[in-house]
């Protein structure tokens, strides 16, 4: 399991689920969900 | 300007969000703002060339972050609040034409992962009490943009319907002991005329009291609260309910369904809920809508002119007529 910190602070413990956080040119967050383990 | 105004005739706040006024309507395909950024095109939402599932910050929020500061004054008969909260848009898939209906079961499963890890982490913030997911589909809704997503409203109090089903659970609690939501649960079961389909912990239905002609229930077996109790079978029954109900729907007329779907989780509270995903599909017929006029809308109590026992039948019968889904 890859998990980062959300923008918005919160820890990611779903199992599978890789999550990346990044912040917008004007301020708002966007997250990346991905699920690595169905492309392998 | 942004803010909550109370309305002190009914109880509850209305958010002002003047600035939705101007938010992107309908447009082409080539200017999607959900789709995926491609090289050489204009820039949409997400700067990625693709992507599995996203969420991101509302850009035309009705509630958010760091709201300013109201522009009106309070007074004591209508007091006026930030509008704190978030609003969260959820792209289900890259592909423009999907819908939630048409995605594999795995991703609808990735989806419900997604929806708990958002449920996780807006929990967390002490401005937050409710997370609600929620999809309006279809131009019979008022969708402005036809991408495949969802949305999650993170409000700072229990918002007015959850509010009253708390109440109703309060009170059913105190006079048998029991669940009000496993009791209709068990009584739909029972009955057994308006049940549609059973799947991996959860049971769908149209309720004995549905206000739409294919107002569908989705019911967790165990009383669970929120999202964030489910095991993984229950992830995956959510995710195959889903999609045969969604299949269902679409196969009743021949055209893409329309419908709001609201998934309702306990707040940050103690009192008595059960986790349940309601659909409110406005279409009456191949060609009529259902709208909500006087009654519903001026007294609040909505006339159904269909019987649920009939309009569940017909239901179940498109639902198992379609192909089994993949295990």
């Amino acid at each position: 399991m890859t998990a980062r910190p959300s923008p918005d602070g919160a820890e990611t413990p779903e199992p599978g689920m890789v999550k990346e956080g990044i912040i917008l040119p004007d301020g708002r967050y966007l997250i990346y969900y991905s699920f690595p383990e169905d492309e392998a | 300007m942004s803010e909550l105004r109370w309305h002190p005739l009914l109880g509850e706040w209305v958010a002002t969000a003047a600035q939705r006024q101007d938010r992107t309507f309908f447009p082409p395909e080539d200017y999607c703002p959900l789709c995926p950024t491609k090289p050489g095109q204009v820039p949409t939402e997400v700067p990625a060339e693709t992507y599995d599932i996203v969420v991101f910050e509302n850009k035309f929020p009705s509630l958010q972050r760091d709201p300013p500061q109201p522009e009106v004054a309070s007074t004591a008969l209508a007091p006026v609040a930030p509008s704190q909260g978030a609003c969260e848009v959820v792209l289900y898939t890259p592909d423009h034409h999907a819908t939630l209906a048409e995605l594999p079961v795995r991703r609808i499963e990735h989806l419900v992962r997604v929806l708990r890890d958002r449920t996780r982490d807006l929990s967390a913030r002490e401005d937050v009490v409710h997370v609600y997911p929620f999809e309006n589909k279809g131009a019979a809704i008022g969708v402005t943009l036809s991408h495949p997503h969802g949305q999650i409203y993170a409000y700072p109090f229990v918002p007015p319907v959850i509010a009253r089903e708390i109440a109703q659970a309060r009170a059913h609690r105190a006079s048998t002991g029991r669940c009000l939501f496993c009791d209709v649960r068990d009584a739909e079961r029972a009955d057994g005329r308006r049940m549609l389909a059973e799947e991996g912990g959860w049971v769908a239905y149209l309720p004995f009291f549905a206000r739409y002609p294919y107002e569908t229930h989705l019911a967790a077996t165990r009383c669970v609260r929120t999202l964030l109790e489910l095991d993984e079978g229950e992830v995956r029954g959510l995710a195959r309910i889903l999609k045969r109900v969604l299949r269902g729907f679409d196969a009743l007329f021949g055209v893409s369904f329309p419908y709001v779907m609201a998934l309702h989780q306990a707040p940050k509270t103690d009192d008595p809920y059960h986790l349940h995903v309601e659909f409110y599909p406005p279409m009456r017929s191949a060609d009529r809508l259902k709208y909500l006029a006087g009654s519903e809308a001026g007294a609040g109590m909505f006339i159904n002119d269909t019987l649920a026992e009939e309009k569940a039948a017909e239901l179940r019968t498109k639902i198992e007529a379609r192909p089994a889904l993949e295990r």
